[in-house]
């Protein structure tokens, strides 16, 4: 049951709050938190809000672009610098749930609740992502794809708060793409999601990040095919190699959304035409 | 005549009312032309609904109010040793639990047969079975309390399917057998027709079931009153829930009294299905004295309250080399769950509708109702005729693929014509219309160039294909000859003397518009003004029994029984006219909210008019009525009249399918309707809109998954419905050819507007992918994994 509501005056005093109280939680935009309460999944007393209290921007320094744990889904969907740098991302925000909720949904919270059907994860593990966590003991950065230990369970601790997420510039040449499998057009969680960033020149493929949702207790990245498709001109042969690959990288299950083997086999066909695209891109 | 409705123009439509009185000269008669009928007024409901002051149950109040809550078990299937309350009792805030014992009259419940136990005491037939009901205080204690229910029970082994349910070996529901009901079609000679048959196509259909997800779940209060019951709640049918009562608390009729509140949505889920939490409700007031509400929430509802059925139907269609049908033989095997409930009665009109629009002299159906223990089937717009016109319609376009022909073309040259025999070998009075549905969709949509072009596209083998795919339907209108007997309805029309008008109907208004298109007629055929008549809630106590809101026949029955009365209180405001102006009753006329006299607007007000009959003591209110010709129709045969008119429709689909998802996407859908006439306008194009979006979801995303009777995905977040993004273009013909017998020439919408969506998607569908598609929903995996198979048949093997 919930019986507090917290309005802490800003960050420090909202990391004191919930190291004091560690059956609080923070909660940002809310739209995860209240599906979970409406379906009695909570086990939380209270509620340290932080809406207002987390920075915002989404903005270029140097060569890393940093976005506020605090910026909502619609700020993505309109932001020109992840648009043209970032589109995995922006397309994931884009078709994130409804324009109610994209106003609502802030990155940080789709990174926290740690869902493995996050849309935003892939998105932003395709692009090598780190996050900023503060805590009392003061400010610490992880990889994205360390933070997760199983479905909704991340290494962060009571009092832990993601500030920030960093993604290094991309390549200026350098090819991206985001799939998302949904049964229907919007407000829809998705099955298989899925994103990649390659980066390549005179026709041959340099790094390869490949990165899963819904197909594992958590967002995986895709090692197997990555190694597959690293350093190779990306022939018929080698696509067909990376798509065998895609099953040693997964491990979907079968339950009341979708089955194991369709998970599978919409997996391997994001892949394909990712790939074959991808080859057009790196003849031109 | 056509209208062109297309959706664009509905959409350009001023929002304010558009006034039905007519801006004219005062000194020229009023043309014959309705003033009223055929215009889009606001709605009588818009005001209370838009600006939310409509009071829904869930927002009543009343004194010493509580909260009723129906108690379920862990078990699908088991026979019951013991179920223990003592510790359920001890909650605080718990004022009552009642076990089966509890119920003062019949622990019985049912439409057609009583065959379900309110609370069950010996077996348990299904995962929504009660064995307890609780009031109390608040919610929180109520569900407690449930919490502490002890049900000790030996488990039975499970009938999950209608097919199997039906084998010699199978374990039994009920004392009588497995099988519900059969209804059967017996016309020609089948078994000659198939000796000789040069084309015979044998598939296998399946759908799934349909959940209603209408915007208000189920929602009742009853209240003790002076040794009866009063009920008001959510749902479609006052006179099925105050029988249904009286029959739980052993009470008359006449103590039961109904009061219909306003329902937000029913599709069919709220015909039979509210008598329960109603009966449910009534015990416990009973037992406490006190008002006892029910209110599920979202999940309970998809839980608890009824789907459309699930079939199976084993389908072969007989044709010659020219595509003229010669044969039919279906078996429909109809998912009834575990209490019959309304099932034989969708029976009824899936076997009635298997032959669809066609002429087909050999026909031989047999509709086979079985019980399982599997979620409730009950009535859903379209009431089994949505499953059969699937697979007649993918049958068709199997037989236009085995020809080389054109789906229209093959279905124009087998359409009912004038004095041709249906399936149920009745010849048809009135003109049957299929041929002009089929020929308006057909250039509406530009059929032929859209089906080209979708075969050049994909010709390219891309990974998006596209499709366009059409659907037939022939529609019996309001109830098959079987339930004739509950189709008189009545209603009240009472002019008051400052010449407002008060109509009560015994049909129910559940969002299709009902009230505004009764108050449209009756301010028709009186001439008062629109904006004079009100429409109360439908009351048990004011209108006699006028059988159920369903089948498409408000606007029909109701309607007539409206301008019955509106012309009783012409006849008896005429003379009082007359003799105020001085001219003969055969001169006068009550239009457009004036009196005319000799074609000239009168000096006399409809109001001083009323004013002067009320002085005179004129009665000035009168129960209407209306029942159509009985019908004669053959149990044993099927043969017969099964319905009083026929509505006809065409659908052209235009889809999308992403072959790496297996996603459809329907782009855009042409509707053509035959409506006899659009009385309430808007209302006739909103039925039609939301019939195509009820229908898309039915086809391509509506997938309750129930294991072992169980239903997994009891929320939104699960059982997806359509949002607006999934709404294709939508472009509607009506054709307007009067009915004779209807209010104006009117038929019935609510139900066609459904019915064919989905075969017209599947068979678009089939089109774009090039491989006949069996199943309902197509879910994105059901046509990725068939993809697959369809491209690499030995690679996608299992
Ligand atoms: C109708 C609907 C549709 C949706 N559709 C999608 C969709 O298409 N794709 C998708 O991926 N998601 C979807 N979601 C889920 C949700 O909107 C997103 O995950 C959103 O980004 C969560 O952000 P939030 O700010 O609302 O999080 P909140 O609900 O406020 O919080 C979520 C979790 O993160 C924690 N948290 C929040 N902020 C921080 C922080 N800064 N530091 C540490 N912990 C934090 C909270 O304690 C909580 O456990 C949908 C939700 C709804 C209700």
């Amino acid at each position: 049951m919930i019986r507090a509501f917290a309005n802490p005056k800003d960050l420090t005093d909202a990391i004191r709050l919930l190291t004091a109280e560690p059956r609080w939680r923070p909660v940002a935009g809310c739209t995860d938190i209240s599906v979970k309460l409406r379906f009695d999944r909570l086990d939380a007393d209270g509620f340290v809000n932080l809406w207002g209290l987390l920075p915002r921007h989404i903005e270029e320094r140097q060569d890393e672009i940093r976005i506020g744990a605090g910026a909502t889904c619609a700020q993505l969907a309109k932001s020109a610098l992840v648009r043209a740098q970032l589109p995995a991302l922006f397309e994931a925000a884009a078709t994130l749930g409804s324009p109610q909720i994209r106003s609502r949904a802030t990155v940080g919270g789709n990174v926290a609740n740690a869902s493995p059907a996050a849309d935003l994860v892939p998105a932003l593990m395709s692009d090598d992502a780190r996050v900023v966590v503060q805590s009392a003991n003061g400010v610490t950065t992880v990889a994205l794809h360390r933070l997760f230990v199983g479905p909704q369970k991340t290494i962060l601790g009571p009092g832990d708060l993601i500030t920030e997420i960093v993604v290094p510039k991309p390549a200026p040449l350098s090819y991206a793409r985001f799939d998302k499998l949904g049964f229907r057009q919007a407000q829809i969680i998705a099955a298989v999601n899925f994103a990649i960033r390659a980066t390549g020149a005179a026709g041959t493929l340099d790094a390869v990040r490949i990165a899963w949702g819904s197909v594992a207790p958590t967002p995986v990245r895709s090692p197997a095919v990555e190694d597959a498709l690293a350093g190779t001109r990306l022939t018929e042969a080698d696509i067909a190699a990376a798509i065998d690959a895609v099953a040693a990288d997964v491990r979907p299950i079968d339950d009341h959304r979708a089955s194991a083997a369709y998970r599978l086999a919409v997996a391997r066909s994001f892949l394909r035409r990712a790939l074959k695209e991808c080859q057009r891109w790196l003849s031109t | 005549m056509t209208a062109d409705r297309s959706r664009r123009r509905a959409a350009k439509r001023p929002p304010a009312a558009r006034r039905a009185t007519p801006r004219r000269k005062t000194h020229s008669r009023p043309d014959p032309l309705p003033t009223v009928v055929g215009k889009s007024p606001r709605r009588v409901d818009a005001g209370a609904k838009a600006s939310g002051t409509a009071r829904y149950t869930a927002d009543l109040s009343f004194a010493n109010l509580l909260v009723g809550y129906p108690v379920t078990s862990r078990f699908t299937h088991a026979r019951i040793r013991r179920i223990d309350v003592s510790a359920a009792r001890r909650v605080p805030g718990v004022v009552a639990v009642l076990t089966a014992e509890d119920v003062p009259g019949q622990n019985q419940i049912g439409v057609v047969i009583a065959d379900q136990p309110l609370l069950a005491h010996d077996l348990i037939r299904s995962a929504a079975d009660r064995v307890a009901l609780i009031a109390a205080l608040t919610r929180e204690a109520a569900l407690a309390a449930a919490r502490l229910v002890v049900v000790e029970a030996e488990p039975l082994p499970l009938v999950c399917d209608p097919v199997a349910a039906l084998e010699p070996s199978a374990p039994l529901l009920h004392p009588r057998g497995n099988l519900a009901a059969k209804m059967v079609i017996r016309t020609g000679d089948y078994a000659k027709a198939r000796a000789k048959a040069p084309i015979v196509l044998e598939q296998t259909f399946t759908t799934g079931h349909q959940e209603h997800a209408y915007l208000e779940p189920n929602a009742v209060v009853a209240v003790p009153d002076a040794g009866g019951m009063f009920l008001t709640g959510s749902m479609q049918c006052p006179f099925y829930v105050q029988k249904g009562v009286a029959r739980v608390l052993g009470l008359s009729h006449a103590q039961i009294r109904v009061v219909q509140a306003p329902t937000g949505g029913g599709f069919g889920g709220k015909e039979d299905y509210p008598s329960e939490p109603a009966a449910c409700a009534a015990v416990l007031a009973h037992h406490t004295g006190r008002p006892v509400r029910i209110l599920y929430n979202r999940s309970e509802d998809i839980a608890w309250s009824s789907k459309r059925h699930r079939t199976v139907i084993k389908h072969t269609l007989l044709a010659d080399r020219d595509g003229k049908l010669v044969g039919l033989k279906a078996t429909i095997y109809v998912d009834a769950g575990a209490y019959l409930g309304l099932s034989s009665v969708v029976a009824e009109r899936a076997n009635a509708s298997a032959g669809g629009p066609y002429r087909i002299p050999n026909v031989e159906v047999d509709t086979l109702t079985a019980y399982t223990n599997n979620p409730f089937g009950g009535a859903y717009r379209g009431f089994g005729q949505p499953q059969v016109t699937f697979a007649l319609e993918s049958q068709l376009d199997a037989l236009a693929r085995e020809l080389g022909a054109d789906p229209i073309e093959l279905r124009l040259k087998n359409f009912l014509r004038q004095g041709s025999r249906t399936v149920t070998d009745e010849v048809l009075r009135q003109p049957p219309l299929a041929a002009r549905t089929a020929v308006e969709a057909r250039d509406r949509s530009r059929w032929a160039a859209k089906r080209r072009a979708a075969e050049t596209h994909n010709a390219a083998d891309p990974d998006r294909r596209h499709g366009v795919g059409v659907a037939s339907m022939l529609y019996g209108c309001c109830l098959h000859a079987g339930g004739q007997h509950l189709e008189g309805s009545a209603a009240l029309v009472q002019i008051h003397p400052d010449a407002s008008v008060s109509i009560a109907i015994g049909a129910s208004e559940i969002g299709q518009g009902a009230y505004t298109a009764m108050a449209m007629l009756a301010a028709e055929a009186l001439g008062f003004a629109y904006d004079q008549i009100h429409v109360v809630p439908t009351d048990t106590a004011l209108v006699p029994d006028s059988g159920p809101t369903v089948a498409s026949r408000t606007t029909i029955m109701s309607g007539n029984a409206v301008l019955d009365a509106a012309r009783t209180l012409g006849a008896r405001l005429r003379p009082v006219a007359a003799e105020l102006c001085g001219v003969a009753e055969s001169d006068v006329v009550l239009q457009a909210g004036a009196v005319w006299a000799r074609g000239k607007q009168a000096a006399l007000s409809i109001a001083e008019l009323v004013t002067a009959a009320y002085l005179r003591k004129v009665n000035l209110a009168h129960t209407g009525w209306y029942a159509p010709p009985k019908k004669l129709w053959d149990k044993a045969t099927g043969r017969g009249q099964p319905y009083s008119l026929y509505c006809y429709g065409t659908l052209v689909a235009e889809v999308s399918v992403d072959t790496i998802t297996g996603l459809v996407t329907v782009q855009r859908v042409t509707a053509v309707h035959d409506v006899g006439k659009a009385i309430y306008g808007d209302g006739v194009i909103g039925q039609i809109h939301g019939g195509i979006v009820q229908g898309l979801g039915y086809a391509t995303m509506e997938r309750l998954a129930v294991a072992d009777g169980k239903i997994l995905n009891p929320t939104f977040t699960d059982y997806l419905i359509p949002t607006a993004l999934d709404v294709p273009e939508i472009d509607i013909g009506l054709i307007e050819e009067p009915y004779e017998r209807g209010p104006y020439g009117a038929k019935g919408i609510g139900e066609p507007a459904l019915i064919p969506v989905a075969a017209a998607i599947a068979n678009a569908v089939s089109h774009a992918l090039g491989f006949p598609l069996q199943d309902l929903p197509l879910s994105p995996e059901r046509v990725k994994l068939g993809w697959e198979a369809h491209r690499s048949p030995a690679a996608a093997a299992p």
